[in-house]
């Protein structure tokens, strides 16, 4: 039986190639449109060297506070990236995680040179040394800098596999001098390109803040904000509930002593998750996520019913021709739920067929036009939005593209099928559909 | 015991300009391992009639047994095991599904039981040995004569054991030594399996040859 759904398919092929075809075509460039969508937001989720613990970090990004008095959250509010001091009371304290990282973020432009190379700017991030705990990059020669090297201030950078290049034009460059900012620096690392998805990693030299005085640059009223983030992660993805019970309880301690400040912190629900964070990046408000998931559902089933208002029509077509048969099927037992199957289940070989197409087209775009798709206002100037063939190799796109073409299919099919298995036998003998 | 039995039944085509009256007050009792020819001209009701004891159409009033079942108390379930059990239908124009071949074809009435793949296959290679198509197992329709697709479709009749079969003029497409070769499948299996035939045709050699005739004419029965 399931052999014959194959037959049927290829049969229908050979006999009418061309809406076949056209019909396959529209269904891969629906499912196209649908995955790049898909896709965008999937990105920012999906773990990939080096954010491959995606699903056990949490972001304690920003910190909103406004008047201890006021009772409106929105009144007087302010918001902005951590300081350090900051950052240490709320989030490095923790005793649940695993670890707890604070790292500059964004990254800067800042000027590197070495001698007899015209300096030119590149991508900085100022870390601890946690930071290369949590994040697991591909060391190609050397290692990170340490505990001690961070204690002590010691004037050590990790960069880029290209930033080497650029500068020595090789990567065994361990213990060479490179010029950052003026200051310099003894190179103790070199790492894989980064693709600039990896938000919270991203950069093309890294270097421990303990050697600027970043932790200087704060504002608002007591030095509560500054230029970093912090990533922590978990031991495993359970300890979720219970990190953020620690950070509200830290988080209490610290409202308390702001009263005197007359200031309060204001309940973000920080630390977020890697998808929180993703639907709202560094907003001065709570993560909305059913407004999210309400336009998420609203962009695909538009992109999903338009499709299959035009394939509906196809298959009606299709059924025309395969009338008569399914009048033969019924006269010889067939009843009418089993036609209704047998149509969903071929129109669903096709959709799969078709879904296959969509994906690769989209995997390809997404490979080849990362640039164009995946880049951000604020990134547009730091490096590539670069896609990784593994992470476009995730079996979660590939489900989700057949759970798409499955839903397209229901949609374009049920109609058509319903109509075909309800006309009376001898008509869809005669090869109508009444 | 009547095999089928029909009371009063009516069945008309209504369209928004015209109804037309296909059958009108047909009453007809065909026992079991009967032979039974429906002639008249074309656009009598002859076929309607066939479709309406093959449950592939419905009339407009009246009473269909088959079997002692009253047909119009079944559910669509109920009758479509109803027909793959009771029934095998050979058309004139043979219908096979061209997209399968020739040993798929008449394995399809029994995808719809549960029975096994091999033992589908070896019922459907027993009905064609019996219409000696058993060395075309993997052709296709196309690749088949006129002769050949109606051997194939009397398979697919019969594969299921039914115990009526349904002809509606199972000779018309073919020349006389096909055609021949047909009645003589259908005499055989009235004769030696004591299958239940009802055929339509406009033949009257071959309608002499069985074992009851009955006429129409303007959706009457005269004879």
């Amino acid at each position: 039986m399931k052999n014959q759904y194959f037959k049927r398919v290829c049969y229908n092929l050979r006999q009418d190639p061309v809406v076949t075809i056209v019909s396959i075509l529209g269904t891969a460039l629906s499912i196209f449109l649908i995955m790049i969508v898909v896709l965008m937001q999937e990105i920012q989720i999906l773990p990939f060297s080096p954010e491959s613990n995606r699903n056990r970090i949490l972001h304690g990004d920003c910190i909103s506070y406004t008047n201890a008095n006021n009772h409106d959250d929105h009144q007087d509010l302010s918001c902005g990236m951590l300081s350090e001091a900051t950052a240490k009371k709320l989030y490095t304290s923790l005793k649940t995680p695993e670890a707890v990282s604070i790292f500059q973020y964004p990254p800067d432009q800042t000027l590197i040179s070495v001698y007899g190379v015209a300096p030119f700017s590149a991508d900085l991030k100022q870390t601890d040394d946690s930071f290369w705990r949590i994040f697991d990059f591909n060391f190609l020669s050397g290692k990170a800098y340490n505990k001690s090297d961070f204690n002590s201030a010691q004037k050590k950078a990790v960069i880029s596999e290209q930033i080497a290049r650029r500068l020595f034009g090789s990567i065994n460059v361990v213990g060479r001098k490179i010029t950052i900012n003026h200051s310099p620096y003894h190179i103790c690392g070199v790492v894989r390109e980064v693709s600039n998805l990896a938000e919270s990693a991203y950069s093309q030299i890294w270097i421990p803040y303990s050697t600027t005085d970043i932790t200087d640059d704060t504002w608002g009223a007591p030095e509560l904000s500054g230029s970093f983030s912090t990533a922590i992660l978990a031991y495993k993805k359970k300890d979720f509930p219970k990190i953020k019970a620690e950070f509200n309880t830290r988080s209490a301690a610290f409202n308390a002593k702001l009263k005197a400040e007359n200031l309060r912190i204001i309940d973000q629900e920080n630390p977020r998750t890697q998808f929180e964070k993703s639907i709202s990046p560094y907003s001065n408000g709570k993560p909305e996520r059913n407004k999210f998931y309400r336009q998420e559902a609203f962009i695909l089933f538009i992109l999903l019913l338009i499709p299959a208002i035009n394939l509906s029509s196809m298959t009606q077509s299709r059924l025309h021709r395969y009338m008569t048969e399914i009048g033969i099927r019924r006269a010889f037992g067939c009843h009418r739920s089993q036609i209704l199957k047998d149509i969903i289940i071929e129109n669903l070989i096709l959709s799969t067929i078709a879904g296959f197409v969509g994906l690769l087209l989209c995997l390809l775009f997404a490979y080849f036009g990362s640039d164009f798709i995946f880049t951000k206002n604020w990134i547009e100037d730091m490096g590539r939005p670069t896609v990784s063939i593994s992470v476009l190799l995730n079996p979660i796109l590939f489900l989700l593209a057949f759970l798409f073409c499955f839903v397209l299919n229901l949609m374009s099919s049920i109609i058509p099928a319903w109509q075909a298995s309800h006309t009376q036998i001898i008509n869809a003998i005669n090869g109508k559909i009444h | 015991m009547s095999m089928i039995s029909l009371s009063g039944i009516h069945k008309t085509y209504r369209t928004k300009e015209v109804e037309t009256q296909a059958l009108e007050n047909v009453n007809l009792e065909i026992e079991k391992g009967e032979f039974l020819s429906v002639m008249g001209p074309s656009g009598c009701g002859k076929s309607t009639l066939l479709n309406i004891m093959g449950l592939i159409d419905t009339p407009t009033s009246g009473k269909l047994s088959i079997n002692d079942y009253v047909i119009e108390e079944m559910k669509d379930k109920e009758l479509a095991t109803f027909r793959n059990k009771m029934l095998g239908f050979i058309f004139q124009s043979f219908h096979l599904i061209q997209s399968l071949n020739v040993i798929d074809n008449v394995e399809m009435p029994l995808t719809y039981r549960s029975l096994s793949a091999s033992e589908r296959h070896r019922l459907a290679k027993e009905a064609l040995e019996k219409v000696g198509m058993s060395h075309r197992l993997h052709h296709r329709p196309n690749e088949l004569s006129g002769g050949q697709c109606q051997r194939v479709a009397i398979a697919r009749a019969i594969v299921g054991n039914p115990e009526i079969i349904l002809a509606d003029e199972p000779t018309g497409n073919l020349d006389s030594k096909m055609g021949n070769e047909v009645m003589n499948i259908l005499h055989r299996l009235n004769k030696e399996e004591g299958r239940t035939v009802v055929m339509v045709t406009h033949n009257e050699e071959q309608a002499k040859k069985t074992s009851r005739t009955v006429r129409f004419f303007d959706g009457r029965q005269i004879e």
